[in-house]
């Protein structure tokens, strides 16, 4: 019968030394978030599988490595690797492609009961509709909070093309949000 | 805020905290992958890992390393034995010249007690022919004699080359008066008489032989 490892620091603990059981409770514990995250990176099912597989083996076998500094520090060290993950995977796979055109900028008519009434899952799935470029930066900065600098540093971009990458995707997601909003009313 | 614009900063909070509070999304995919994501991942965890270059590397580096070592001391080993080698040829070539030496002291003794030898030698085929000049073979034979008046010993000096030939003659067939006669006569003074110091140490002329004198006995 399975047990619940509520304690951070035993489950940490437990898995360095290989218990396949505190293994499987810390991956079913961080598995939809995870999926998530990498969904919203990738946009594509079997990377997104990829690329947890590779997050969390690498994470079983650097456990030893990770400082526990509180509760919930765990989590944020196993969303990092993931990020890094998914990022190495688009890179790997060139996907990537910045658009330096900074022309159609400006979000008009925004209305914010609009942006508020939308479903978190359209939302989602906007994101993942948006080019790669746009979408990693967004993810990066709107969701994750990195500076343009350490997104500049991560995706080996400049800090300009990190925010006009950024500025671009809002543009795109916010046009579309829009267009959602005036196809639901009409 | 203007009304029917938004700031940026207002987009992104509002789409963040919607995005967090859902994880619904993908909902059916995620629990139909989860299974196999897990079974890859325990796959990957207790896969052994392949021999990767850096294996390789250090194998190489290794054997390298180990050869090295061992070349080193064979090496060490030969020029070890090689110096002592050379120690024994040293040691044999010193002894040697040492053996060369005595053996040459030897032969000039040799030499010496050669030259000692043969005048040794010449002196004693001097010595040897002075000897055979001065003593002749003496063969005494002893004779019954009948005397007269008292017994007496004839010692007769005879050369030996001859006397055998002669002496076999005489006892086949003993001829009294030849005999007699053919006897030379010894003088008598060099000869030692046992006993009778009445018996005459002068020439006799009447002498038997004992051949004759077993003839008259009978």
């Amino acid at each position: 019968m399975k047990e619940l490892i509520l304690n951070e620091k035993e489950l940490i603990k437990r898995c360095i030394e290989h218990d396949r059981h505190a293994q499987e409770f810390l991956f079913n514990q961080h598995y939809k978030n995870l999926y998530v995250i990498a969904m919203r990176y990738l946009s594509d099912h079997h990377d997104a599988e990829d690329a947890i597989i590779q997050s969390f083996v690498r994470i079983f076998k650097s456990l030893n490595s990770f400082t526990h500094t509180g509760q919930g520090s765990l989590g944020k060290w196993i969303r990092t690797i993931l990020i890094n993950e998914s990022i190495r995977l688009l890179k790997k796979r060139n996907l990537i492609q910045f658009n330096e055109d900074v022309r159609y900028l400006e979000i008009r008519h925004t209305d914010p009961n609009g942006l508020q009434q939308m479903q978190a899952s359209d939302i989602i799935r906007m994101i993942e509709q948006l080019p790669t470029g746009y979408r990693t930066v967004f993810n990066l900065f709107v969701i994750e909070g990195y500076s343009h600098k350490e997104i500049a540093g991560m995706l080996n971009i400049s800090e300009n093309t990190s925010k006009t990458q950024l500025k671009k995707a809002r543009h795109q997601l916010m046009n579309k949000i829009n267009e959602e909003r005036a196809y639901g009313t009409n | 805020m203007k009304k029917g614009l938004m700031e940026p900063i207002d987009i992104d909070k509002i789409i963040k905290d919607k995005i967090e509070k859902n994880n619904e999304v993908h909902q059916h995919d995620m629990d139909a992958a989860r299974p196999f994501i897990w079974s890859a991942i325990q796959n990957q965890l207790t896969r052994k890992k392949g021999v990767t270059w850096y294996h390789l590397a250090a194998a190489v580096l290794l054997l390298l390393i180990t050869f090295t070592i061992v070349l080193y001391r064979v090496q060490r080993g030969h020029r070890s034995e090689l110096h002592q080698l050379s120690e024994k040829i040293d040691r044999l070539e010193s002894n040697y010249l040492a053996q060369a030496e005595l053996a040459q002291n030897k032969d000039v003794q040799i030499d010496q007690l050669k030259k000692e030898l043969k005048h040794v030698d010449q002196q004693f085929t001097h010595l040897n022919d002075i000897k055979q000049e001065d003593h002749h073979p003496i063969i005494i034979y002893r004779t019954d004699t009948v005397f007269i008046k008292q017994t007496e010993y004839l010692a007769v000096a005879q050369d030996t080359s001859t006397s055998k030939e002669t002496d076999m003659a005489e006892l086949t067939e003993p001829d009294q008066k030849s005999e007699v006669a053919q006897l030379p006569e010894k003088k008598v003074d060099d000869i030692i008489f046992p006993g009778n110091s009445t018996q005459e140490k002068h020439t006799e002329s009447i002498k038997f032989r004992f051949g004759s004198f077993a003839a008259t006995k009978n």
